[in-house]
């Protein structure tokens, strides 16, 4: 896999700004995007612009053949039994969102999780405990930081009917071991829905594979356009869930007093959708495909172990979050003893247009257990090279000084 | 909190000359806005401006960016006093030279704005006229500023 090749895919890489180069590493966040994507959708809005799935027109013909073309390449890239399994949402949120208030769970019933959920898979099921009732059970992580499978095992029982876990963490990029996880769940009878925002852009993920029911992840953090995301599920609890938002495109018929549901997925796109960004998110896919995610994964991995091994010598500077690169990806969660994490985020940004995250990530909750007030997080990804990581590595060992 | 009053005062001066003040003049006035109202700063603007002042005084000197970095509420608020301060004498001086003709009514020479009637400033002596001026007598000389000016005002005309 040549970075610098791929690079020049990405028109946002061209740039400089005051006279040099972009490092980008806010990818946990949102990746940039390639031509071929960009002009994807321009192609949409420029050649056949019509509605989907409703205009009978050539344009419209030609509209709903991509779209549901898009659909069969994302079902393909995930490895689901047949694309009526893919429904398209905005993001990650969304189709959490959407299961969380379509699965018909009563007063008692129990939702497991891991203590390092994003913000996404923790408060829609923290308000369904207010609406109705049910139980939420977290599952704390061991002393360093990794997934406590035995505690998992212990805390599992037939009250529990939602396992709801998060694949790869965006605080530390650390991933779950999900095929014991699943097991374990299966075993008592317990849905699966698995939060792959941070793992399907990296690594091979493929849902039969892995056994997981349900299944969201986004487009904008693989080079898909923003507001695009994917639910997947299981095509036979699909047709027995409920319809989150209703209305046009996702009935058969009505009446004044009734109506007849369309099956899955139309049931659950609710209104006109976002055609060419799908039409973008799938072209995102086959551009993925064509690198092969064992090699972004394999990539990202020698530049986090790089980065971790030089991190490592610097005076004042933790990695948070499980420590060993191997475990970690492309993610490095750090903060220096003494300086801000929003001074260090802003202090790269200014010294070597060097661009991460700073904050909580939407994972309150895991800080504010530790009483850890925030983090930098660098976050890589197939266009970033060993000479970005230098600049970081220079830029940050400058910032230390400070202290 | 200091931070924001200077920076709104800085910046909305230098805002209107560069859009690119017209930024961080409107989060400065937010900033200032949430503080008066005793709500928190919502956009950082103090942490921002403090890590782009301290990131600019790395490249040049290390000890000068450390020092900025930990003492900088202290050194935010001084800029902030002598800001005010400067402010505070800039308009009474406007005022007096508006008002009285100099800038300090006790010592009006001490100000070089002081407006002198009727007799050009030292320094612009001897004044060129051209010839419809040759023959003034000086109470018809105006006041200088600085300028020589001859000025008769039984012609109309002016020379500099």
């Amino acid at each position: 896999m040549d970075a610098k090749k791929i690079r020049e895919d990405f028109p946002v890489l061209q740039r400089e700004i005051s006279g040099k180069p972009i490092v980008y590493f806010d990818n946990a966040c949102m990746t940039l995007k390639p031509r071929q994507v960009i002009q994807a959708m321009n192609d949409y809005y420029e050649n056949y612009s019509a509605c989907v799935g409703r205009s009978i027109h050539k344009l419209g013909n030609e509209a709903t053949e991509k779209y549901e073309n898009a659909r069969k390449t994302i079902a393909k890239f995930i490895g689901a039994k047949k694309e009526k399994e893919v429904i398209f949402t905005r993001n990650t949120t969304e189709g959490i969102n959407l299961l969380a208030n379509s699965l018909n769970l009563q007063k008692g019933d129990i939702v497991l999780a891991s203590d390092r959920e994003h913000n996404s898979n923790l408060i829609p099921w923290q308000i369904l405990g207010k609406k109705k009732g049910i139980e939420r059970r977290i599952v704390k992580s061991k002393p360093d930081e990794t997934f406590d499978i035995e505690g998992f095992k212990n805390m599992m029982s037939k009250d529990v009917k939602v396992v709801s876990i998060i694949h790869s963490s965006n605080l530390d990029g650390y991933t779950l071991p999900i095929k014991e996880i699943v097991d374990i769940a299966k075993d008592n009878k317990a849905l699966v829905i698995l939060d792959a925002a941070q793992s399907v852009p990296h690594k091979e993920v493929n849902v039969r594979k892995l056994g997981v029911d349900f299944l969201a992840f986004s487009g904008h953090k693989m080079l898909g356009p923003t507001g695009t995301g994917i639910l997947y599920g299981r095509y036979d609890l699909l047709e027995n869930l409920n319809p989150f938002m209703v209305g046009g495109d996702t009935v058969e018929r009505t009446t004044y007093d009734s109506f007849r549901l369309l099956p899955p997925p139309e049931k659950f796109e609710a209104g006109l959708q976002n055609y060419a960004s799908m039409i973008g998110l799938a072209e995102a896919v086959r551009y993925l495909d064509r690198i092969g995610r064992e090699n972004i994964e394999k990539h990202e991995k020698e530049l986090s172990r790089f980065i971790t091994g030089e991190m490592q010598g610097m005076d004042g500077l933790k990695i948070i979050g499980v420590q060993d690169p191997e475990l970690r990806g492309g993610i490095i969660s750090f903060e220096i003893d003494g300086i801000e994490y929003h001074d260090v985020a802003i202090m790269l940004d200014d010294q070597a247009n060097v661009m991460v995250r700073s904050g909580q990530h939407c994972v309150h909750s895991w800080f504010n257990a530790r009483n850890i007030p925030g983090s930098v997080r660098a976050s890589l990804y197939l266009y970033n090279t060993k000479e970005d990581a230098e600049t970081f590595i220079e830029a940050l060992k400058t910032i230390t000084k400070l202290r | 909190m200091s931070i924001c009053v200077a920076a709104l005062v800085v910046f909305a001066f230098m805002g209107v000359f560069s859009a690119r003040y017209r930024y961080w003049a409107k989060e400065a006035f937010d900033c200032v806005g949430r503080r008066v109202t005793l709500r928190p700063c919502k956009t950082e603007f103090n942490q921002k401006v403090r890590a782009k002042i301290t990131s600019k005084l790395l490249k040049k000197s290390q000890k000068a960016a450390r020092f900025t970095h930990k003492h900088f509420e202290a050194i935010s608020w001084v800029f902030t006093i002598i800001l005010f301060v400067s402010l505070i004498l800039t308009a009474g001086g406007l005022y007096n030279l508006f008002t009285y003709g100099t800038c300090d009514p006790a010592q009006p020479d001490s100000c070089i704005f002081t407006v002198q009637e009727g007799v050009c400033a030292p320094a612009c002596m001897p004044c060129n006229c051209g010839p419809h001026e040759i023959g003034c007598d000086a109470p018809e000389y105006k006041a200088c500023n600085g300028n020589c000016q001859c000025v008769c005002e039984s012609m109309g005309s002016v020379t500099s």
